[in-house]
């Protein structure tokens, strides 16, 4: 019983405790670069990329701000889906979401230099993460109580 | 099967274990949890005639975040702290406060009360580590769950069972010294003296740091833990340090 009890109770905790590492997290600025991306190169049919994979914890809105030509892309790593897409001329300061945790891909898809920096200065976890801890969390406090009223000893 | 059973609970439900475990799973969980909020990046250049950018398989960052979780300074830290603290009361500490007196006055052999301890020390131990570890990979990436399989594929059977033997290790170690020591507290810093000092000495060829160093490269091409480094420190040392644990508490007297 007490063993259940106490396993029961650092789970529960622990979700709360999640929670809260959550809310603390959500201004924290996370940066990324500055990096140098170089256009593709393609000699005969190999093709050579440079890419920069960022990964983050939580979903997140980014500001990105380069200088130079060309087309920085990002990239969903797992699905492969295109998440943002924006030429640069010159000089461009301007934000995207990242709907998810997980990794992404960044790319120069031009045919000029460009150096980006990315700052990830609003950071929520996904509906499902929030899901997944209430439930959790739910499930063991029912079964903490189920524990305690049916207490042995 | 009823004795021992009994046995086995009483055991599993000492209070000053519980409390114990409570702290050792919620720490162990906050501490892989904030290493895990950070954002990072990497830099490569993929070149070839046919690209492969795309896939599960290919997203590094939730795999080196997952691998760095099984190997943190801190976490193993905390936990060799408390899987010592767990053998010197499992092993010792009954014995100084008096009650072992009526335990072992009881009709068991010495064999079965040492067996049922070291059961319960060994999944009061398993416990502290992989249910944190799933519950923080689990709930942090819930938007990916579905792709978690192939991407910790390549790695995790490596990695988990460096990390079995990394905490076999530890509770041999703790059941030696509790043993052998007249008294929990001299039991404790032994135990912590035997761990720490490799650490100190900048030795990684010894457990922890041997294993603690070894989880990340789990997944890498031409690197098996199966090799007789790996299996010596993990499964042939903690067994020979349980049998003479098994000869000490059938040798001596309960003091």
């Amino acid at each position: 019983m007490r063993f259940w009890a106490a396993l029961l109770a650092a789970m529960l905790m622990l979700s709360i405790g999640f929670l809260w590492v959550y809310s603390s997290y959500e201004d924290r600025v996370g940066s990324v670069g500055p990096v140098f991306l170089p256009p593709m190169e393609q000699q005969g049919n190999v093709t050579s990329i440079s890419t920069v994979t960022a990964h983050t914890p939580t979903s997140s809105l980014v500001e990105a701000s380069c200088n130079g030509n060309g087309i920085v892309e990002v990239y969903d790593v797992i699905t492969g889906k295109l998440m943002d897409r924006h030429p640069i001329y010159d000089h461009a300061r301007y934000q995207f979401l990242l709907p998810r945790e997980g990794d992404y891909l960044i790319i120069n898809n031009g045919t000029e230099k460009v150096t980006c920096s990315f700052r990830f200065i609003r950071n929520y976890p996904t509906e499902e993460v929030q899901n997944t801890i209430y439930v959790s969390g739910s499930a063991f406090a029912l079964l903490l109580a189920l524990v305690v009223w049916r207490w042995t000893g | 099967m009823g004795r021992i059973h009994t046995l086995f609970k009483w055991e599993m439900n000492d209070l000053i274990k519980a409390i114990l475990l409570f702290l050792g799973v919620l720490m162990a969980g906050m501490a892989m949890k904030q290493s895990l909020m950070h954002v990072k990046s990497a830099m490569s250049i993929a070149s070839g005639t046919d690209v492969v950018l795309f896939g599960p398989s290919r997203s590094s960052g939730v795999s080196t975040s997952i691998l760095e979780l099984l190997s943190l300074d801190d976490v193993w830290m905390l936990l060799s702290f408390l899987l010592l603290l767990l053998g010197a009361l499992t092993f010792r500490y009954d014995r100084d406060s008096g009650v072992a007196r009526s335990v072992y006055s009881l009709p068991y052999s010495n064999d079965e009360i040492f067996g049922i301890k070291l059961l319960s020390s060994l999944v009061y131990g398993f416990l502290m580590f992989l249910l944190p570890f799933t519950y923080v990979v689990l709930t942090t990436y819930a938007s990916i769950v579905n792709y978690l399989p192939e991407i910790v594929a390549p790695f995790i059977g490596h990695a988990l069972t460096l990390t079995a033997f990394l905490l076999l290790y530890l509770i041999a170690v703790a059941t030696l010294v509790s043993l052998a020591s007249p008294n929990a507290f001299l039991a404790f810093m032994v135990g912590f003296a035997v761990i720490y000092t490799p650490r100190i000495l900048g030795n990684s060829r010894i457990p922890p740091q041997l294993f603690i160093d070894a989880i990340p490269r789990s997944g890498s091409t031409n690197f098996t833990p199966f090799t007789a480094q790996y299996l010596g420190w993990g499964i042939l040392v903690p067994l020979a340090l349980l049998a003479l644990s098994w000869v000490l508490i059938r040798r001596r007297d309960v003091v």
